[in-house]
Protein backbone atom coordinates (compact mmCIF):
# COMPACT_ATOMS: atom_id res chain seq x y z
CA UNK A 1 0.00 0.00 0.00
CA UNK A 2 2.78 2.35 1.00
CA UNK A 3 4.65 1.44 -2.15
CA UNK A 4 1.60 2.25 -4.34
CA UNK A 5 1.30 5.68 -2.74
CA UNK A 6 4.92 6.30 -3.38
CA UNK A 7 4.50 5.47 -7.06
CA UNK A 8 1.44 7.74 -7.34
CA UNK A 9 3.36 10.56 -5.68
CA UNK A 10 6.22 10.04 -8.07
CA UNK A 11 3.91 10.10 -11.12
CA UNK A 12 2.24 13.26 -9.79
CA UNK A 13 5.60 14.96 -9.42
CA UNK A 14 6.57 13.95 -12.96
CA UNK A 15 3.25 15.34 -14.27
CA UNK A 16 3.78 18.66 -12.46
CA UNK A 17 7.32 18.86 -13.74
CA UNK A 18 6.19 18.25 -17.30
CA UNK A 19 3.42 20.82 -17.08
CA UNK A 20 5.64 23.53 -15.64
CA UNK A 21 6.17 26.14 -18.33
CA UNK A 22 9.75 26.27 -19.48
CA UNK A 23 10.80 29.81 -18.73
CA UNK A 24 13.78 31.09 -20.54
CA UNK A 25 15.33 34.27 -21.69
CA UNK A 26 16.77 34.79 -25.10
CA UNK A 27 20.03 36.24 -26.12
CA UNK A 28 20.37 36.53 -29.84
CA UNK A 29 23.37 37.28 -31.94
CA UNK A 30 22.88 38.55 -35.44
CA UNK A 31 25.98 38.08 -37.46
CA UNK A 32 27.29 40.20 -40.24
CA UNK A 33 30.40 41.01 -42.14
CA UNK A 34 31.57 44.54 -42.02
CA UNK A 35 33.24 45.54 -45.25
CA UNK A 36 34.19 49.05 -46.12
CA UNK A 37 31.92 49.54 -49.09
CA UNK A 38 33.65 52.77 -50.06
CA UNK A 39 36.90 50.91 -50.37
CA UNK A 40 35.44 47.90 -52.10
CA UNK A 41 33.12 49.75 -54.51
CA UNK A 42 32.89 47.40 -57.42
CA UNK A 43 36.49 46.38 -57.19
CA UNK A 44 35.99 43.35 -54.97
CA UNK A 45 33.34 40.70 -55.21
CA UNK A 46 33.14 38.35 -52.24
CA UNK A 47 31.83 34.92 -53.17
CA UNK A 48 32.44 33.01 -49.96
CA UNK A 49 32.74 34.18 -46.40
CA UNK A 50 32.28 31.51 -43.76
CA UNK A 51 33.41 31.31 -40.17
CA UNK A 52 33.37 28.91 -37.24
CA UNK A 53 32.14 30.38 -33.95
CA UNK A 54 32.61 27.88 -31.17
CA UNK A 55 32.40 27.20 -27.45
CA UNK A 56 30.02 30.01 -26.45
CA UNK A 57 30.13 30.52 -22.70
CA UNK A 58 28.27 33.06 -20.58
CA UNK A 59 29.71 34.47 -17.40
CA UNK A 60 28.43 36.49 -14.51
CA UNK A 61 31.57 38.34 -13.51
CA UNK A 62 34.09 35.50 -13.32
CA UNK A 63 31.54 32.77 -12.74
CA UNK A 64 30.59 30.51 -15.62
CA UNK A 65 26.79 30.28 -15.73
CA UNK A 66 25.91 28.88 -19.15
CA UNK A 67 27.68 26.75 -21.75
CA UNK A 68 26.27 26.35 -25.25
CA UNK A 69 25.52 22.68 -25.91
CA UNK A 70 26.27 23.15 -29.59
CA UNK A 71 30.03 23.03 -29.85
CA UNK A 72 30.41 24.78 -33.17
CA UNK A 73 28.33 27.13 -35.28
CA UNK A 74 29.40 27.36 -38.90
CA UNK A 75 28.13 30.71 -40.15
CA UNK A 76 27.83 31.69 -43.78
CA UNK A 77 28.44 35.40 -43.37
CA UNK A 78 26.98 36.20 -46.79
CA UNK A 79 23.67 34.69 -45.69
CA UNK A 80 23.84 34.44 -41.93
CA UNK A 81 21.26 32.94 -39.62
CA UNK A 82 21.18 34.44 -36.15
CA UNK A 83 22.55 32.37 -33.29
CA UNK A 84 20.09 32.26 -30.43
CA UNK A 85 20.61 30.98 -26.91
CA UNK A 86 17.71 29.96 -24.72
CA UNK A 87 18.99 30.51 -21.25
CA UNK A 88 17.04 29.87 -18.03
CA UNK A 89 15.21 32.99 -16.81
CA UNK A 90 16.89 33.09 -13.44
CA UNK A 91 20.40 33.25 -14.84
CA UNK A 92 22.30 36.48 -14.56
CA UNK A 93 25.20 37.11 -16.88
CA UNK A 94 27.16 40.03 -18.18
CA UNK A 95 29.74 38.54 -20.52
CA UNK A 96 29.94 36.14 -23.43
CA UNK A 97 33.15 34.41 -24.43
CA UNK A 98 33.54 32.46 -27.65
CA UNK A 99 36.17 31.35 -30.12
CA UNK A 100 36.69 32.26 -33.71
CA UNK A 101 37.79 28.86 -34.97
CA UNK A 102 37.86 25.30 -33.77
CA UNK A 103 39.91 24.29 -30.73
CA UNK A 104 42.74 21.76 -30.69
CA UNK A 105 40.83 19.02 -28.86
CA UNK A 106 38.05 19.13 -31.41
CA UNK A 107 40.57 19.09 -34.24
CA UNK A 108 42.05 15.80 -33.08
CA UNK A 109 38.78 14.17 -32.01
CA UNK A 110 38.20 12.22 -35.21
CA UNK A 111 35.05 12.39 -37.25
CA UNK A 112 32.36 14.75 -35.93
CA UNK A 113 28.87 15.59 -37.05
CA UNK A 114 26.67 18.68 -37.43
CA UNK A 115 28.51 21.81 -38.45
CA UNK A 116 31.79 19.96 -37.91
CA UNK A 117 31.02 17.42 -40.64
CA UNK A 118 33.89 17.63 -43.17
CA UNK A 119 31.38 17.71 -46.00
CA UNK A 120 30.55 21.29 -44.97
CA UNK A 121 33.71 22.25 -46.85
CA UNK A 122 35.64 23.67 -43.90
CA UNK A 123 38.03 20.78 -43.36
CA UNK A 124 41.48 20.25 -44.81
CA UNK A 125 41.57 16.63 -45.92
CA UNK A 126 45.25 16.61 -46.97
CA UNK A 127 46.23 17.77 -43.51
CA UNK A 128 43.81 17.15 -40.67
CA UNK A 129 42.23 20.28 -39.31
CA UNK A 130 39.37 22.70 -39.62
CA UNK A 131 39.52 25.93 -41.55
CA UNK A 132 38.55 28.54 -38.97
CA UNK A 133 37.35 30.99 -41.59
CA UNK A 134 37.30 31.30 -45.33
CA UNK A 135 37.21 34.35 -47.54
CA UNK A 136 37.06 33.96 -51.30
CA UNK A 137 36.24 36.25 -54.16
CA UNK A 138 37.49 38.21 -57.14
CA UNK A 139 39.46 41.42 -57.22
CA UNK A 140 38.58 43.43 -60.30
CA UNK A 141 41.66 45.28 -61.41
CA UNK A 142 42.99 45.22 -64.96
CA UNK A 143 42.45 41.49 -64.84
CA UNK A 144 40.03 39.57 -62.74
CA UNK A 145 42.16 38.26 -59.92
CA UNK A 146 40.61 35.48 -57.86
CA UNK A 147 41.62 35.30 -54.22
CA UNK A 148 41.09 32.69 -51.54
CA UNK A 149 42.15 32.79 -47.94
CA UNK A 150 41.59 29.75 -45.77
CA UNK A 151 42.70 30.52 -42.26
CA UNK A 152 43.21 27.75 -39.73
CA UNK A 153 45.71 25.65 -37.81
CA UNK A 154 45.40 24.14 -34.37
CA UNK A 155 48.79 22.91 -33.28
CA UNK A 156 51.63 24.63 -31.42
CA UNK A 157 52.56 28.06 -32.70
CA UNK A 158 50.35 27.55 -35.76
CA UNK A 159 47.22 27.52 -33.60
CA UNK A 160 45.05 30.21 -35.19
CA UNK A 161 42.07 30.03 -32.83
CA UNK A 162 41.09 33.38 -31.32
CA UNK A 163 39.04 34.02 -28.21
CA UNK A 164 36.71 36.99 -28.05
CA UNK A 165 34.86 38.34 -25.07
CA UNK A 166 32.04 40.92 -25.00
CA UNK A 167 29.77 42.50 -22.47
CA UNK A 168 26.23 41.19 -22.96
CA UNK A 169 23.09 41.07 -20.81
CA UNK A 170 19.99 38.84 -20.76
CA UNK A 171 17.09 39.47 -23.12
CA UNK A 172 18.96 41.49 -25.70
CA UNK A 173 19.79 41.20 -29.35
CA UNK A 174 23.31 41.91 -30.45
CA UNK A 175 25.11 42.18 -33.73
CA UNK A 176 28.47 40.51 -34.07
CA UNK A 177 30.38 42.22 -36.86
CA UNK A 178 33.45 40.74 -38.47
CA UNK A 179 35.50 43.30 -40.28
CA UNK A 180 37.61 41.59 -42.91
CA UNK A 181 38.85 44.84 -44.43
CA UNK A 182 42.19 45.03 -42.60
CA UNK A 183 42.91 41.48 -43.69
CA UNK A 184 42.01 42.16 -47.31
CA UNK A 185 44.01 45.36 -47.34
CA UNK A 186 47.02 43.49 -45.99
CA UNK A 187 46.80 40.78 -48.63
CA UNK A 188 46.11 43.08 -51.56
CA UNK A 189 48.98 45.36 -50.60
CA UNK A 190 51.27 42.31 -50.60
CA UNK A 191 49.73 41.03 -53.84
CA UNK A 192 49.10 37.76 -52.08
CA UNK A 193 45.98 36.14 -53.39
CA UNK A 194 46.15 32.75 -51.75
CA UNK A 195 46.73 31.50 -48.25
CA UNK A 196 45.58 27.94 -47.94
CA UNK A 197 47.39 26.21 -45.09
CA UNK A 198 48.27 26.65 -41.43
CA UNK A 199 51.20 29.01 -41.03
CA UNK A 200 52.38 31.87 -38.87
CA UNK A 201 50.88 34.46 -41.20
CA UNK A 202 47.50 32.79 -40.78
CA UNK A 203 47.80 33.18 -37.03
CA UNK A 204 48.58 36.90 -37.41
CA UNK A 205 45.60 37.41 -39.70
CA UNK A 206 43.28 35.50 -37.41
CA UNK A 207 44.37 37.83 -34.66
CA UNK A 208 43.69 40.79 -36.91
CA UNK A 209 40.14 39.58 -37.55
CA UNK A 210 39.60 38.96 -33.86
CA UNK A 211 40.72 42.51 -33.06
CA UNK A 212 38.29 43.83 -35.66
CA UNK A 213 35.28 41.96 -34.34
CA UNK A 214 32.69 43.97 -32.48
CA UNK A 215 29.50 43.27 -30.61
CA UNK A 216 26.77 45.92 -30.45
CA UNK A 217 23.38 45.87 -28.83
CA UNK A 218 20.55 46.33 -31.32
CA UNK A 219 17.40 45.59 -29.36
CA UNK A 220 16.07 44.87 -25.91
CA UNK A 221 13.79 41.82 -25.88
CA UNK A 222 12.32 42.15 -22.39
CA UNK A 223 9.18 43.86 -23.69
CA UNK A 224 8.54 41.38 -26.51
CA UNK B 1 23.05 -39.15 -16.35
CA UNK B 2 21.00 -36.83 -18.55
CA UNK B 3 21.33 -34.02 -16.02
CA UNK B 4 25.11 -34.39 -16.01
CA UNK B 5 25.14 -34.31 -19.80
CA UNK B 6 22.99 -31.15 -19.93
CA UNK B 7 25.21 -29.54 -17.28
CA UNK B 8 28.34 -30.16 -19.36
CA UNK B 9 26.65 -28.91 -22.54
CA UNK B 10 25.67 -25.69 -20.76
CA UNK B 11 29.13 -25.36 -19.25
CA UNK B 12 30.70 -25.69 -22.71
CA UNK B 13 28.33 -23.10 -24.17
CA UNK B 14 29.12 -20.63 -21.38
CA UNK B 15 32.83 -21.30 -21.69
CA UNK B 16 32.77 -20.60 -25.41
CA UNK B 17 30.69 -17.47 -24.87
CA UNK B 18 33.01 -16.05 -22.26
CA UNK B 19 36.41 -17.33 -23.26
CA UNK B 20 36.34 -17.22 -27.07
CA UNK B 21 36.83 -13.68 -28.32
CA UNK B 22 33.86 -12.05 -29.97
CA UNK B 23 34.29 -11.49 -33.66
CA UNK B 24 33.90 -7.77 -33.16
CA UNK B 25 36.17 -7.38 -30.17
CA UNK B 26 39.57 -5.76 -30.48
CA UNK B 27 42.15 -8.13 -29.09
CA UNK B 28 45.41 -6.58 -27.97
CA UNK B 29 48.32 -8.87 -28.70
CA UNK B 30 50.02 -10.03 -25.52
CA UNK B 31 53.35 -8.33 -26.21
CA UNK B 32 51.86 -5.03 -27.47
CA UNK B 33 51.28 -1.80 -25.51
CA UNK B 34 47.84 -0.25 -25.00
CA UNK B 35 46.43 0.98 -28.30
CA UNK B 36 45.98 4.72 -28.89
CA UNK B 37 42.71 4.56 -30.79
CA UNK B 38 39.61 5.47 -28.80
CA UNK B 39 37.41 2.41 -29.30
CA UNK B 40 34.66 3.86 -27.10
CA UNK B 41 33.75 6.33 -29.83
CA UNK B 42 33.51 3.62 -32.44
CA UNK B 43 32.76 0.24 -30.85
CA UNK B 44 33.43 -2.72 -33.09
CA UNK B 45 30.52 -4.26 -34.92
CA UNK B 46 30.89 -7.03 -37.49
CA UNK B 47 28.39 -5.33 -39.84
CA UNK B 48 30.34 -2.09 -39.74
CA UNK B 49 33.62 -3.93 -40.31
CA UNK B 50 31.94 -5.56 -43.29
CA UNK B 51 31.03 -2.18 -44.76
CA UNK B 52 34.55 -0.91 -44.21
CA UNK B 53 35.95 -3.95 -45.96
CA UNK B 54 33.63 -3.51 -48.94
CA UNK B 55 34.49 0.18 -49.20
CA UNK B 56 38.24 -0.51 -48.94
CA UNK B 57 38.12 -2.76 -51.98
CA UNK B 58 35.53 -0.80 -53.95
CA UNK B 59 36.69 1.62 -56.69
CA UNK B 60 33.48 3.58 -56.12
CA UNK B 61 35.58 5.73 -53.80
CA UNK B 62 37.46 7.30 -56.71
CA UNK B 63 36.09 9.96 -59.01
CA UNK B 64 35.94 7.73 -62.09
CA UNK B 65 35.38 4.52 -60.08
CA UNK B 66 38.65 3.12 -61.36
CA UNK B 67 40.78 2.70 -58.26
CA UNK B 68 40.15 1.58 -54.70
CA UNK B 69 42.18 1.84 -51.48
CA UNK B 70 43.40 -1.67 -52.27
CA UNK B 71 44.86 -0.46 -55.57
CA UNK B 72 47.76 0.96 -53.56
CA UNK B 73 47.34 -1.16 -50.42
CA UNK B 74 47.29 -4.82 -51.40
CA UNK B 75 46.61 -7.31 -48.62
CA UNK B 76 49.14 -9.80 -50.00
CA UNK B 77 51.93 -7.27 -49.49
CA UNK B 78 50.97 -6.12 -46.01
CA UNK B 79 48.79 -3.45 -47.62
CA UNK B 80 51.74 -1.76 -49.32
CA UNK B 81 52.22 -1.17 -53.04
CA UNK B 82 55.14 -3.19 -54.36
CA UNK B 83 54.68 -2.32 -58.00
CA UNK B 84 55.59 1.35 -57.87
CA UNK B 85 57.82 3.73 -56.02
CA UNK B 86 55.03 6.32 -55.78
CA UNK B 87 51.31 5.75 -55.39
CA UNK B 88 49.17 5.74 -58.49
CA UNK B 89 45.96 7.67 -58.92
CA UNK B 90 43.11 7.86 -61.39
CA UNK B 91 43.84 8.70 -65.03
CA UNK B 92 47.44 7.47 -64.66
CA UNK B 93 48.32 10.24 -62.25
CA UNK B 94 51.39 9.63 -60.13
CA UNK B 95 51.27 10.51 -56.45
CA UNK B 96 53.76 12.19 -54.21
CA UNK B 97 54.81 9.37 -51.91
CA UNK B 98 55.34 5.64 -51.55
CA UNK B 99 52.16 3.93 -50.29
CA UNK B 100 53.18 2.50 -46.90
CA UNK B 101 52.12 -0.86 -45.52
CA UNK B 102 49.05 -0.72 -43.30
CA UNK B 103 49.14 -2.59 -40.02
CA UNK B 104 48.76 -2.04 -36.30
CA UNK B 105 47.13 1.33 -36.96
CA UNK B 106 45.37 1.33 -33.59
CA UNK B 107 48.73 2.18 -32.02
CA UNK B 108 49.37 5.25 -34.15
CA UNK B 109 48.37 8.80 -33.28
CA UNK B 110 49.18 10.33 -36.63
CA UNK B 111 49.36 8.97 -40.13
CA UNK B 112 51.12 9.50 -43.47
CA UNK B 113 54.87 9.93 -43.89
CA UNK B 114 54.65 13.47 -42.56
CA UNK B 115 52.01 12.86 -39.88
CA UNK B 116 49.55 15.11 -41.70
CA UNK B 117 46.56 13.14 -40.50
CA UNK B 118 45.84 13.30 -36.80
CA UNK B 119 43.21 10.60 -36.36
CA UNK B 120 42.67 7.26 -38.09
CA UNK B 121 39.03 8.19 -38.71
CA UNK B 122 40.12 11.09 -40.93
CA UNK B 123 42.79 9.17 -42.84
CA UNK B 124 40.62 7.97 -45.72
CA UNK B 125 39.67 11.54 -46.63
CA UNK B 126 43.23 12.31 -47.72
CA UNK B 127 43.61 9.83 -50.60
CA UNK B 128 39.94 10.11 -51.55
CA UNK B 129 40.13 13.87 -52.12
CA UNK B 130 43.75 14.08 -53.32
CA UNK B 131 43.83 15.19 -56.97
CA UNK B 132 46.71 12.79 -57.68
CA UNK B 133 45.00 9.83 -56.09
CA UNK B 134 41.23 9.26 -56.05
CA UNK B 135 40.30 12.90 -56.75
CA UNK B 136 36.76 12.53 -55.45
CA UNK B 137 34.66 15.15 -53.71
CA UNK B 138 33.27 13.98 -50.37
CA UNK B 139 29.75 15.20 -51.15
CA UNK B 140 29.79 13.48 -54.55
CA UNK B 141 31.02 10.27 -53.00
CA UNK B 142 28.33 10.24 -50.32
CA UNK B 143 25.73 10.95 -53.00
CA UNK B 144 27.04 7.96 -55.00
CA UNK B 145 26.89 5.71 -51.95
CA UNK B 146 23.42 6.94 -51.05
CA UNK B 147 22.26 5.97 -54.54
CA UNK B 148 23.59 2.44 -54.12
CA UNK B 149 20.98 -0.06 -52.94
CA UNK B 150 23.81 -2.41 -52.04
CA UNK B 151 25.41 0.06 -49.64
CA UNK B 152 22.11 1.35 -48.31
CA UNK B 153 21.23 -2.21 -47.30
CA UNK B 154 24.59 -2.69 -45.64
CA UNK B 155 24.31 0.57 -43.69
CA UNK B 156 20.75 -0.26 -42.64
CA UNK B 157 21.94 -3.58 -41.30
CA UNK B 158 24.77 -1.94 -39.39
CA UNK B 159 23.28 1.35 -38.21
CA UNK B 160 19.54 0.71 -38.06
CA UNK B 161 18.65 2.99 -40.97
CA UNK B 162 20.07 3.39 -44.45
CA UNK B 163 21.41 6.95 -44.23
CA UNK B 164 25.05 7.09 -45.31
CA UNK B 165 26.65 10.06 -43.58
CA UNK B 166 30.27 11.14 -43.35
CA UNK B 167 30.72 9.78 -39.85
CA UNK B 168 29.13 6.41 -40.59
CA UNK B 169 31.19 6.12 -43.76
CA UNK B 170 34.51 7.03 -42.11
CA UNK B 171 33.88 5.04 -38.95
CA UNK B 172 33.12 1.93 -40.98
CA UNK B 173 36.35 2.22 -42.94
CA UNK B 174 38.19 2.81 -39.67
CA UNK B 175 36.76 -0.38 -38.20
CA UNK B 176 38.16 -2.35 -41.10
CA UNK B 177 41.56 -0.62 -40.89
CA UNK B 178 41.71 -1.52 -37.20
CA UNK B 179 41.39 -5.20 -38.13
CA UNK B 180 44.82 -5.06 -39.75
CA UNK B 181 46.77 -6.29 -36.77
CA UNK B 182 50.05 -8.00 -37.47
CA UNK B 183 51.34 -9.77 -34.36
CA UNK B 184 51.85 -13.35 -35.43
CA UNK B 185 55.33 -13.30 -36.89
CA UNK B 186 58.02 -15.73 -35.79
CA UNK B 187 59.42 -12.86 -33.71
CA UNK B 188 56.14 -12.78 -31.71
CA UNK B 189 56.18 -16.55 -31.24
CA UNK B 190 59.70 -16.26 -29.85
CA UNK B 191 58.65 -13.42 -27.54
CA UNK B 192 55.67 -15.42 -26.36
CA UNK B 193 57.85 -18.45 -25.68
CA UNK B 194 56.43 -20.58 -28.47
CA UNK B 195 59.45 -20.67 -30.77
CA UNK B 196 63.18 -20.03 -30.75
CA UNK B 197 65.39 -18.07 -33.11
CA UNK B 198 68.03 -19.87 -35.15
CA UNK B 199 71.56 -18.82 -34.26
CA UNK B 200 71.64 -16.63 -37.37
CA UNK B 201 68.37 -14.92 -36.44
CA UNK B 202 69.56 -14.51 -32.87
CA UNK B 203 72.72 -12.81 -34.02
CA UNK B 204 70.64 -10.66 -36.39
CA UNK B 205 68.39 -9.67 -33.48
CA UNK B 206 71.43 -8.63 -31.50
CA UNK B 207 72.66 -6.49 -34.42
CA UNK B 208 69.18 -5.03 -34.78
CA UNK B 209 68.97 -4.05 -31.10
CA UNK B 210 72.38 -2.45 -31.26
CA UNK B 211 71.86 -0.45 -34.45
CA UNK B 212 68.22 -0.09 -35.43
CA UNK B 213 65.98 -0.43 -32.38
CA UNK B 214 66.09 3.23 -31.32
CA UNK B 215 63.94 4.21 -34.27
CA UNK B 216 62.38 0.85 -35.05
CA UNK B 217 61.37 0.20 -31.47
CA UNK B 218 59.84 -3.12 -30.48
CA UNK B 219 57.22 -4.49 -30.53
CA UNK B 220 55.71 -2.24 -33.22
CA UNK B 221 59.14 -1.85 -34.84
CA UNK B 222 58.60 1.88 -35.11
CA UNK B 223 59.08 4.59 -32.52
CA UNK B 224 56.13 6.34 -34.24
CA UNK B 225 58.36 9.43 -34.32
CA UNK B 226 59.65 11.53 -37.20
CA UNK B 227 63.31 11.18 -38.03
CA UNK B 228 65.79 12.58 -40.49
CA UNK B 229 67.71 9.78 -42.13
CA UNK B 230 69.96 11.76 -44.45
CA UNK B 231 68.22 10.89 -47.66
CA UNK B 232 69.01 13.43 -50.37
CA UNK B 233 66.00 15.49 -51.40
CA UNK B 234 64.54 14.32 -54.69
CA UNK B 235 64.75 17.41 -56.94
CA UNK B 236 61.44 16.58 -58.60
CA UNK B 237 59.42 15.86 -55.49
CA UNK B 238 61.06 18.48 -53.24
CA UNK B 239 59.47 16.68 -50.30
CA UNK B 240 60.29 18.42 -47.04
CA UNK B 241 58.55 15.79 -44.94
CA UNK B 242 57.24 16.76 -41.52
CA UNK B 243 58.22 20.41 -42.03
CA UNK B 244 55.44 20.67 -44.62
CA UNK B 245 53.03 20.25 -41.71
CA UNK B 246 54.71 21.94 -38.78
CA UNK B 247 56.59 24.67 -40.72
CA UNK B 248 59.36 24.05 -38.22
CA UNK B 249 62.84 23.97 -39.86
CA UNK B 250 63.90 21.36 -37.31
CA UNK B 251 61.42 19.00 -38.95
CA UNK B 252 62.97 19.47 -42.37
CA UNK B 253 63.13 16.16 -44.29
CA UNK B 254 61.95 14.27 -41.22
CA UNK B 255 59.65 11.38 -42.03
CA UNK B 256 57.67 9.02 -39.88
CA UNK B 257 59.65 5.91 -39.00
CA UNK B 258 57.97 3.03 -40.83
CA UNK B 259 57.39 -0.29 -39.16
CA UNK B 260 59.73 -3.13 -40.05
CA UNK B 261 57.01 -5.71 -39.58
CA UNK B 262 56.48 -7.62 -42.83
CA UNK B 263 59.37 -5.70 -44.34
CA UNK B 264 60.16 -8.54 -46.75
CA UNK B 265 56.81 -7.76 -48.39
CA UNK B 266 56.63 -3.96 -48.28
CA UNK B 267 59.26 -2.94 -50.83
CA UNK B 268 60.09 -0.46 -52.26
CA UNK B 269 61.42 1.35 -49.22
CA UNK B 270 61.57 4.92 -47.92
CA UNK B 271 58.99 7.71 -48.30
CA UNK B 272 59.62 7.97 -52.04
CA UNK B 273 60.22 4.28 -52.67
CA UNK B 274 63.75 4.96 -53.89
CA UNK B 275 65.19 1.65 -52.68
CA UNK B 276 63.74 -1.49 -54.13
CA UNK B 277 65.87 -3.92 -52.11
CA UNK B 278 66.55 -4.31 -48.44
CA UNK B 279 70.26 -4.49 -49.24
CA UNK B 280 70.03 -0.95 -50.71
CA UNK B 281 68.53 0.27 -47.43
CA UNK B 282 71.31 -1.31 -45.38
CA UNK B 283 73.87 0.16 -47.75
CA UNK B 284 72.33 3.62 -47.26
CA UNK B 285 72.57 3.36 -43.49
CA UNK B 286 76.18 2.26 -43.68
CA UNK B 287 77.05 5.46 -45.45
CA UNK B 288 75.46 7.98 -43.12
CA UNK B 289 75.71 9.02 -39.52
CA UNK B 290 72.64 8.39 -37.39
CA UNK B 291 71.65 10.29 -34.29
CA UNK B 292 70.93 7.97 -31.37
CA UNK B 293 68.42 8.54 -28.58
CA UNK B 294 71.19 9.95 -26.36
CA UNK B 295 72.20 12.39 -29.11
CA UNK B 296 75.31 10.52 -30.16
CA UNK B 297 76.17 10.29 -33.82
CA UNK B 298 76.88 6.75 -34.86
CA UNK B 299 77.78 5.07 -38.07
CA UNK B 300 76.46 1.60 -38.69
CA UNK B 301 79.22 -0.72 -39.76
CA UNK B 302 78.25 -4.24 -40.75
CA UNK B 303 80.25 -6.92 -42.52
CA UNK B 304 78.70 -9.16 -45.13
CA UNK B 305 77.86 -11.92 -42.70
CA UNK B 306 76.28 -9.49 -40.23
CA UNK B 307 74.09 -8.10 -42.99
CA UNK B 308 72.91 -11.60 -43.80
CA UNK B 309 72.15 -12.25 -40.13
CA UNK B 310 70.28 -8.96 -39.79
CA UNK B 311 68.24 -9.79 -42.87
CA UNK B 312 67.47 -13.23 -41.41
CA UNK B 313 66.14 -11.53 -38.29
CA UNK B 314 64.08 -9.05 -40.32
CA UNK B 315 62.45 -11.96 -42.11
CA UNK B 316 61.24 -13.24 -38.73
CA UNK B 317 58.96 -10.17 -38.75
CA UNK B 318 56.95 -11.69 -41.60
CA UNK B 319 53.44 -12.53 -40.45
CA UNK B 320 51.94 -15.09 -42.80
CA UNK B 321 48.65 -15.19 -40.91
CA UNK B 322 48.26 -11.46 -41.44
CA UNK B 323 49.36 -11.49 -45.07
CA UNK B 324 46.99 -14.25 -46.04
CA UNK B 325 44.16 -13.57 -43.60
CA UNK B 326 40.95 -14.26 -45.57
CA UNK B 327 39.04 -11.81 -43.35
CA UNK B 328 41.20 -8.98 -44.70
CA UNK B 329 41.11 -10.07 -48.33
CA UNK B 330 38.90 -8.89 -51.17
CA UNK B 331 35.31 -9.70 -50.11
CA UNK B 332 34.42 -11.65 -53.23
CA UNK B 333 31.05 -12.87 -52.03
CA UNK B 334 29.97 -9.49 -50.73
CA UNK B 335 31.24 -7.27 -53.53
CA UNK B 336 30.74 -9.51 -56.52
CA UNK B 337 27.78 -11.75 -55.77
CA UNK B 338 25.64 -9.77 -53.31
CA UNK B 339 26.22 -6.49 -55.06
CA UNK B 340 25.20 -7.90 -58.42
CA UNK B 341 22.00 -9.17 -56.84
CA UNK B 342 21.27 -5.74 -55.36
CA UNK B 343 22.10 -3.37 -58.18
Amino acid sequence: MYFKKLILLFLYCVAIYREAPAQSQKTTFFLQTDFDQLYLKDSVKISKCAIYLTNFKFYNQAQLVFVDTIKAHLVDLLDPNPIQFNIAANLVYNRVVFNIGVDSNTNVAGILTGDLDPRKGMYWAWQSGYINFKLEGILNTKVQQPFQYHIGGYSGNLNAIQTNSFEVYPNNKYTLSFNFMPMLQYFFAQKQFELMSPQLKAVQLAKLLSENTTCTKVQNLSNE
Amino acid sequence: MNKVFVFFILLSVFSIAFIAPLESEFIKPKNFPKPKYNFQNNPFDSNKINIGRALFYDPILSKDSSISCASCHSNYTAFAHVDHALSHGIADRIGFRNAPGLMNLAWHENFMWDGAINNLEMQALAPITNHLEMDEDLNQLLAKLNRSIFYKNLFKQAYGDDAISTDRFLKSITQFLLQMVSANAKYDSVKNGNAIFTSQEKNGYHIFKKNCATCHAEPLFTSLKFEQNNLAIDPNLKDMGRMRITQNPQDSICFKVPTLRNIAFTFPYMHDGRFSKLQDVLHHYENIQLLTSNNKRIKIKLNKSEKVDLTAFLITLTDQKFLFNPALAFPKKLLLLNRRKNE
